[in-house]
């Protein structure tokens, strides 16, 4: 098996390359096997050959088509394994020096020049995440398109890179349908805004209260009703609470702490009985003891939602409530005196969607035949457009929705096919307005809509504008950009693009890149792909899941914000923390729901993103962790060393989590060929290292264990735990030969000390999220400038953000 | 709903042929007989009953000591999951050693993509799927049933990929899928579908002709993207010119009546059941050939007497026998499920034989062993389709033979003209007859 970083080169060689660079013709000799043949006659073909194939390598019958992907591959692997002085193994006799450098010479080239043909970003189509980002955008909804669409295809861990990204019949019958329901989102369908009420409700008085109250709920003399923990059945549902319509609410909860000197933590979010849709939460809030006090938040509910409201974080021990009596419990608990919701809040009626369709059009409403129908509750408004010539006043509305929809300046032709389609429909007895309808269909159908148009080279003006705002913002480019671009800043004016891109870094929308970045790079993505076993795990909650990734988006914006060192990605002097997490991170202080800043506090062996414990979890399963899986995802999402696959026939151990022999113990046994540890000598070690978090990211001295174990006399959540005391954590190990580390906090120390290699990963996957292509061998060049560059400032990761979009990588197809 | 006799001879004339002729201008043409698709032989033909082929995919795996017999041949012992099928012990096979190679992922569960399609490392750089054999099974059979392919599953996801290698959506509603299948809509409802079925050709034709005005600005590798756009587009305008003669004719009728899609979520083997009814439906109606079923395992306790633990947790159960047996009850339902469904397609009589002996069915699944997400030896179970049954054929567990292999026995078997399907490396595997 073959211990490989495919795509990046260390920053000798990257210098070495370019010298090498300088000075080859471009075009690959014919057959670019031919002067290697030495080399391999003298170090390789021992173990390489037709007859000793090691590691699955024959290189005396090894294909040279670099145009083949997996050929293509191969050849960077031998490269790197070679160069890295990796190949001839250690025991094996050393090539003279000048043999080693010959050979790369000899194959660069070749690989270059293979790269180079063909790396330009393939024609990529908005994914369904920019798809529905880009719709809502233009026409100012809020509608769900996406999981209309069938989940877009990935490389590695990205969504959104063009060779990935196909389409189908299927997924055409879906944009028709999509673009259908945007239309009839965006277009208003009455003549005036649904009018905003205030509903105010509590649980002392909501429908079957009485069936809880003096039972689960305690209703007190002040009318306000106690919740002392969060309960599966009843919920903190408040049916009365409840939308209209769908749209923006302000919720107002009027509460206190009761019976407790310490705040108090709630979640607010909503339901409906319908059943296998989302409900979501909100958010998390506090009240303090006293007097009652109110939170406001303002969210987007789905028709008819009912607000819900819980406690967090309190509970009674042992069900004390239900031996005791309600009444005479004393612990602390959660009052709640009313809540209220108001909404919808419309501010801008009838929409900026349906104003780019409508304006300077005459549609009016059709007076019904007994005008008192208008005043019925089912009375749905019927309109017309009255027009005399019908195409030129399409064309007004057509060139407003294409000229944003394309991204672009629009030329006379561009719209004559959708004019054209608008004809024929009313030559088919079709309105004007469904005629209307079915042209920009047409439009959000079309590929000028769909794909990013990128010619080979340099990007254009606009080009460059999507691609940043796609990048920076998830969404199609802004009026500034697009005026930018028009007046051809971007591309002659450095400093123009990069001002943009601080600007794009700082905007609301910079949000969906910290999420859709972090999502894939980091996997969070997955974060309720496993439920952690209740029994090993009963510490896990939705609060401490929606915190972990609170805190880890919060951590990435603060390294952009602040422009921290890409060290921190491994170790830092800072936590982002709310009270949840401090308390699984047993750290003391004085938190609350909301996120802060703070120190990281002596001999807490946290800090950096590594130790984050939405990491943990979604590099775990939901019973055990395994530190080659682990150890793959810090290898290649954080050090960028992409480990080869196991080779054909080894399939992995099965974890046991019977308490009596430890994952690692087993692997160890496993490991007895050279064959084996050549490999998993770089991929295991950043495994072992955090075998001290368990897979919800809880800082463990010993496995949990449903088997063999001592008892444990520990509470969670009021309850005794079920789990055991099971075997030592063992997590040492080497970051390489010479190079042991005791446990997490000396490993972090290793990786801290080069943030080379810190930016380099972290600058490829930027790069990959930006230009929509993986990266490749003819790469490494001017990704080895980009962290250059970024040495010399501290390796801040907002200047590496910046230095992605100045790049050429960035700038060309 | 009956049909003279009546053998396709040759495919309905593809209508990008036409367009292409017609450069552009085709729009609202009148329908050249030609283009009309040959419609539904009925399954009551007396001359020849119609094949089927269905394919069910459990995605959480199967604990296979509980499902592969000690010995191989006719005379193997029950196991546990097994007994749960014995009744129908000589119409399935049970096979061990088969795998797609080169399955690793970008996830533990990536093969989720490639059981039916055989494309190599899902999900990693450059990987692109490949079709699946529903599809290529639907390519051939299709044009005869007013449903080409069913592409369904209890909940999210598709076993179903087109030949551009798009996942095809799903439908996991069982009472949609009857609606579809059986409930005609009203006179007026059905002349609105067909204006909007014109209106979306219309559609298709522009964006089509906008489409082609690219092909020459554009390079080679981005051509081939441009080239998935304009077949989706032309493979759409066919299925809405077919979609729009049969919107014309009454759906097949039938005497069951219309289900209640099951409310709770976590009623995985309720959820199995009742699509397992609309299937049966389907194919004895003669509404489809192809069906893929994808029975999605879930983050959450499967409502199931005995079970408490959340379902992708039990199977990753590390060896532990408590969550072994826990997850042997989740898996049991399933194959009990399997089994009523194997006795309904018996149950139904179809020209002196029985449905089920016109219908291959496979069940399996992508992970071999799902708590160390294991690729490999896979689970396979297949009944039905007029094969020799009754065996357990095991094959080497060290040196998988391909899947895929069996996959072209199974597209034969529905008449495609092929000796390969995928990383196949022979036609068929051995031991497996037909009768």
């Amino acid at each position: 098996m073959l211990s490989v970083d495919s795509r990046l080169l260390i920053n000798t060689y990257a210098i070495h390359l370019t010298m090498a660079f300088a000075f080859v013709v471009t075009s690959p000799a014919e057959d670019f096997t031919g002067p290697l043949q030495p080399f391999f006659e003298k170090h390789c073909y021992e173990c390489h050959d037709d007859l000793t194939t090691k590691g699955g390598l024959d290189l005396t019958s090894i294909p040279s088509d670099l145009d083949d992907d997996a050929t293509m591959a191969n050849w960077v692997r031998i490269y790197d394994r070679v160069s890295k002085g990796e190949m001839p193994p250690k025991d094996e006799p050393r090539p003279e020096p000048g043999f080693q450098s010959d050979f790369q010479k000899s194959l660069e080239p070749s690989l270059i020049a293979a790269h180079q043909a063909q790396k330009g970003t393939v024609l990529r189509r908005l994914n369904r995440t920019e798809y529905q980002n880009t719709l809502n955008d233009i026409f100012g909804i809020n509608i769900d398109v996406k999981s209309l669409l069938p989940e877009d295809g990935r490389s590695h861990e990205f969504d959104n890179v063009g060779e990935s990204l196909s389409i189908s019949m299927v997924q055409m019958q879906r944009y028709l349908d999509a673009a259908r329901k945007t239309l009839d989102e965006a277009i208003a369908s009455q003549t005036a805004p649904d009018k905003s009420t205030i509903v105010r409700a509590s649980y002392a008085d909501t429908r079957g209260a009485e069936k809880f109250l003096g039972k689960s709920w305690l209703k007190l003399p002040n009318g306000a009703v106690v919740f002392y923990r969060k309960l599966g059945y009843p919920t903190g549902m408040l049916r009365e609470a409840a939308s209209s319509k769908r749209g923006l609410y302000k919720i107002r909860v009027t509460g206190y702490a009761h019976q407790s000197d310490k705040p108090v933590v709630f979640s607010v979010g909503s339901t409906t009985f319908k059943r296998g849709v989302e409900t979501p939460t909100y958010g998390y809030f506090s009240f303090q003891p006293g007097k009652p006090q109110t939170v406001e938040l303002t969210a987007w509910m789905e028709e008819r939602y009912m607000l819900v409201v819980e406690p967090q974080g309190i509970y009674e021990p042992n069900y004390l409530i239900k031996r005791i009596g309600i009444e005479n419990y004393e612990g602390p608990g959660l009052a709640i005196q009313h809540i209220e919701v108001e909404g919808p809040i419309i501010d801008d009626f009838p929409g900026k969607g349906h104003e780019m369709i409508f304006s300077g059009l005459k549609r009016q409403e059709i007076e019904p035949s007994n005008p008192d129908t208008k005043t019925k509750s089912w009375y749905v408004p019927q309109f017309e457009i009255k027009s005399d010539s019908p195409r030129t006043d399409a064309e007004k509305s057509l060139s407003r929705i294409a000229e944003v929809a394309f991204r672009r300046t629009l030329t006379p032709e561009d719209l004559t096919p959708y004019l054209d389609l608008f004809d024929s429909e009313l030559a088919r007895k079709s309105s004007f307005e469904e005629a209307l309808r079915t042209s920009i269909q047409a439009i959000l159908c079309s590929p000028d809509f769909l794909y990013l148009k990128e010619k080979p080279g340099r990007l254009n003006d606009y080009a460059l504008a999507s691609r940043l705002s796609y990048f920076l913002n998830r969404t199609l480019p802004d009026e500034a950009l697009l005026s930018a671009a028009a007046s051809g800043d971007l591309t002659k004016n450095p400093e123009a693009l990069r001002q943009h891109a601080l600007r794009l870094l700082k905007s609301e929308n910079s949000s969906r890149f910290i999420n859709d970045f972090t999502d894939a790079w980091l996997d969070l993505r997955n974060i309720e792909f496993t439920i952690p076993d209740k029994k090993l795990f009963p510490e896990y909650d939705p609060y401490l899941k929606d915190s972990m990734l609170t805190e880890t988006r919060g951590f990435f914006r603060e390294l952009i914000s602040s422009n921290l060192s890409v060290v921190n990605v491994v170790k830092s002097d800072f936590i982002i923390l709310n009270d949840r997490l401090a308390e699984h991170y047993e750290i003391d202080g004085d938190f609350s729901p909301e996120f802060k800043k703070s120190p990281l506090p002596p001999c807490v062996p946290r800090g950096g993103l590594i130790s984050q414990a939405s990491i943990l979890k979604v590099s775990a399963n939901g019973s055990n962790t395994s530190p080659v899986l682990r150890g793959v995802f810090i290898n290649e999402r954080v050090l960028g060393k992409y480990p080869a696959p196991p080779p054909p026939g080894v399939s992995g151990v099965e974890p046991d989590t019977r308490g009596v022999e430890t994952l690692r113990e087993k692997l160890a046994k496993h490991r007895d060929s050279e064959n084996c540890n050549s490999c998993h000598a770089m991929i295991d070690p950043p495994g072992f290292a955090l075998e001290s978090f368990d897979p919800v990211g809880t800082w463990r001295e010993n496995f949990r264990s449903l088997g063999e174990g001592e008892k444990v006399e520990e509470m969670t959540k009021g309850v005794r735990v079920a789990y055991k005391k099971g075997l030592p954590v063992d997590s040492s190990g080497e970051v390489e030969p010479g190079k042991p580390f005791s446990g997490f906090e000396e490993f972090q120390n290793h990786l801290a000390k080069d943030p080379d290699t810190l930016a380099r990963a972290l600058a490829s996957k930027l790069l990959i999220f930006a230009s929509g292509r993986e990266m490749g061998f003819s790469d490494r060049i001017e990704i080895a400038a980009i962290v250059e560059n970024s040495s010399k400032n501290g390796y801040g990761v907002r200047d590496l953000i910046l230095e992605v979009v100045a790049s050429e990588i960035f700038r060309n197809k | 709903m009956k049909t003279a006799p009546h053998i396709a001879t040759r495919r309905a004339l593809d209508r990008r042929h036409f367009l292409k002729g017609a450069a552009g201008t085709a729009l609202g043409l009148p329908l050249l007989e030609a283009m009309l698709p040959c419609f539904g032989r009925a399954a009551d033909n007396p001359v020849d009953s119609p094949k089927r082929f269905v394919a069910m995919c459990a995605t959480l795996g199967f604990h296979t000591p509980h499902l592969f017999p000690e010995k191989t041949g006719s005379a193997y012992a029950l196991t546990p999951y097994l007994e749960k099928l014995k009744d129908h012990r000589s119409d399935f096979t049970v096979l061990s050693g088969l795998s797609h190679p080169e399955q690793q992922g970008n996830s533990g569960h990536a093969s989720e993509m490639t059981w039916l399609t055989s494309a190599k490392r899902p999900g990693l750089a450059g990987f692109k799927n490949t079709v699946s054999l529903d599809q290529v099974i639907a390519d051939k059979v299709g044009i005869e049933t007013r449903y080409p392919y069913l592409a369904l599953s209890t909940g999210g996801g598709s076993m179903s990929w087109t030949s551009t290698g798009v996942e095809i959506p799903s439908e996991d509603s069982p009472s949609r899928l009857f609606k579809a299948l059986f409930v005609d809509g009203t006179e007026k409802e059905i002349e609105s579908d067909i204006r909007g079925l014109h209106r979306d050709r219309s559609i298709l034709d522009t964006v089509l002709g906008e489409a082609k005005k690219l092909e020459n600005e554009l390079g080679h590798r981005d051509k081939e993207k441009l080239d998935e756009y304009l077949s989706s587009v032309r493979d759409l305008e066919i299925r809405l010119v077919q979609n729009e003669e049969w919107a014309k004719k009454p759906k097949p009728e039938t005497s069951a009546s219309e289900p209640k899609n099951i409310d709770d979520r976590n009623d995985a083997i309720g959820k199995q059941r009742l699509m397992n009814d609309m299937i049966v439906l389907a194919l004895q109606n003669d509404s489809t050939r192809s069906v893929s079923f994808r029975l999605t395992g879930m983050n959450a306790v499967p409502t199931i007497k005995g079970v408490g633990t959340d379902w992708h947790n039990l199977s990753h159960h590390g060896k532990d026998p408590a969550k072994i047996n826990e997850l042997k009850i989740v898996e049991e339902a399933e194959f009990s499920a399997f089994n009523d469904f194997l006795t309904k397609l018996k149950g139904i009589e179809e020209n002196g034989k029985n449905l089920l002996d016109h219908t291959s069915v496979l069940f399996g699944s992508n992970l071999g062993n799902a708590s160390s997400h294991n690729w490999r030896n896979l689970p396979v179970i297949l009944a039905g389709g007029g094969y020799q049954h009754g065996n357990y054929l095991a094959f080497d567990e060290d040196n998988n033979t391909p899947l895929s292999n069996l996959f072209v026995s199974l597209a034969q078997r529905m008449g495609v003209e092929t000796d390969q399907f995928g990383s196949s490396t022979s036609a068929g595997v051995p031991g497996l007859k037909t009768g």
